[in-house]
């Protein structure tokens, strides 16, 4: 009889988890982004951290999809030279949505700029 | 269509490295902002947040670079070991991220909240402030207007020291009869006159007289309505030996609001002079009565035309010597004129007459 009581911890449940990751992180992010609007705050700064909000919730959206699609995305696409992939093969609009996925840091780099401005503002302003 | 792998290689290199280095510029400039005002509620809220999404920037642009380097080395097996844990890591700080993210608005109201209160307090110091300036100000003005109240004070008590250091004695007494102020003449006089037990001591004690008790006290006088009194008393000296005469000279005492509150009274001993002219008025006396006497003599005197008698205002006559002996200091000498002496006594009268006449003659040398 299979030990029902033991859980198992392989297969796809780390992805799983990392996926429920970013669903918490985008709804932390949405959940800040709708209280800045609603508060209307504003000021120095304000402009500047909506928008790393934005990208990184951008960012978690693509990079979620990302991960999903990675699970699904056919692997004969991948063209592979010494096991590391060289090429791509895009035949549709999920194949060319899937290699934007994989250009993430076009994202996440503007957000942490933005960041970074937000806080230099603040600090300049207070 | 084919498209080039190396473009993903590419930006997640590059794209991992720059996340990495402006992930520890983020983490820099929220230090140096928490550092502005370490006790803001807030900004220790953005700094923590910030270190969470940075650690998960540096973990994640760790794992990227490890990742790509260990798959251009052919070491996928290697990554394939690593790759669960970054992605736990990745994950944990996710959730991390989230809890932040749901407390932003509770930490930013509370942040609002006391910002409000410090502002308030603030204000209200600031007002507290203004206001005990201002009272300062008003007491300073209040302590100056004293001062110089008491300066004034001091200056009309010494002008009354002043005044009332006479030669006369001088005393207020109030409408109890209390003798509450008295200068040194006055001491002098009627020594004793200070409190008793504490309680003011009475002027009808002090230097009793046949005014007091009576209508003609003159603090009753001024009572009933008088501005002034003057009379002429007697008092005895404290010694109650001597009593001396004094012109008393009571003057109402008011206050500011002119209520009566007692007298002034001044006493100018008079006894001196009460006794010159005591002396001047015998004087007068005296040479009054001579000079009725002169008078006399002066008049019109019935006198016999051929004896020469005069009569009295009784009726009688008298021989002249007689009359102006009775009525004046005069005094009679006789003698003889030289008509008589020639007549009555003719022999010794040429005898008499011849050495007069010789010793007229002025002697030859």
């Amino acid at each position: 009889m299979p030990a029902y009581g033991v859980q198992a911890h392989g297969g796809t449940e780390g992805l799983v988890s990392h996926q429920i990751g970013h669903i918490l992180f985008i709804t932390g992010m949405i959940y800040m982004l709708y209280r800045v609007y609603q508060k209307h705050i504003s000021g120095p700064g304000w402009f500047e951290f909506k928008g790393f909000l934005w990208f990184i919730i951008l960012w978690n959206i693509l990079t979620f999809s990302g991960h999903w699609m990675r699970e699904i995305v056919d692997a004969e696409r991948f063209i592979k030279n010494n096991a590391q992939v060289s090429a791509f093969i895009i035949t549709d609009s999920f194949d060319a949505f899937f290699y934007l996925t994989r250009l993430d840091h076009l994202l996440l780099v503007p957000s942490f700029i933005f960041l970074h401005l937000a806080l230099k503002k603040w600090s300049g302003t207070e | 269509m084919t498209v080039s792998w190396m473009p993903v290689i590419l930006v997640d290199i590059i794209g991992s490295i720059l996340t990495f280095i402006i992930a520890v510029f983020c983490v820099r400039a929220s230090w140096r902002r928490l550092n502005q005002k370490t006790d803001d509620i807030f900004r220790q809220y953005i700094f923590l947040l910030t270190l969470s999404i940075v650690c998960f920037a540096i973990s994640r642009s760790f794992g990227h670079l490890v990742k790509q380097i260990l798959l251009l080395n052919e070491m996928t097996h290697w990554w394939n070991h690593i790759s669960p844990f970054s992605g736990a890591v990745n994950s944990a700080i996710f959730i991390i991220i989230f809890a932040f993210g749901i407390y932003f608005h509770r930490v930013q109201k509370v942040h609002t909240e006391i910002e409000e209160y410090r502002e308030g307090l603030e204000s209200l110091v600031k007002d507290r402030t203004a206001q005990l300036k201002e009272t300062n100000f008003a007491l300073h003005n209040e302590i100056y207007e004293r001062s110089k109240i008491e300066n004034e004070l001091r200056q009309a008590n010494i002008t009354l020291e002043n005044v009332l250091d006479s030669s006369n004695p001088i005393c207020i007494t109030n409408i109890d009869y209390e003798i509450i102020r008295a200068n040194k003449a006055y001491m002098d006089y009627w020594p004793g006159t200070g409190a008793k037990n504490g309680q003011p001591i009475k002027c009808y004690e002090s230097r009793p007289g046949p005014n007091c008790h009576t209508d003609n006290c003159p603090l009753r006088q001024i009572v009933n309505g008088k501005d002034k009194v003057s009379i002429e008393s007697q008092k005895f000296s404290s010694t109650k030996t001597e009593a001396s005469t004094f012109i008393l000279t009571a003057r109402s005492f008011k206050n500011a609001d002119g209520k009566l509150l007692g007298v002034v009274t001044s006493f100018q001993n008079i006894t001196k002079r009460i006794k010159a002219e005591n002396a001047k008025a015998e004087l007068i006396d005296e040479l009054q009565k001579a000079l009725d006497r002169v008078h006399l003599l002066g008049g019109l005197l019935p006198i016999c035309a051929s004896c020469k008698k005069i009569r009295d205002d009784r009726g009688y006559w008298n021989q002249i010597e007689t009359y102006i002996r009775d009525h004046s200091e005069a005094e009679f000498s006789h003698g003889i004129c030289p008509d008589c002496a020639q007549e009555l006594y003719p022999e010794f009268y040429e005898k008499v007459a011849k050495v007069v006449e010789d010793r007229k003659k002025p002697k030859k040398s």
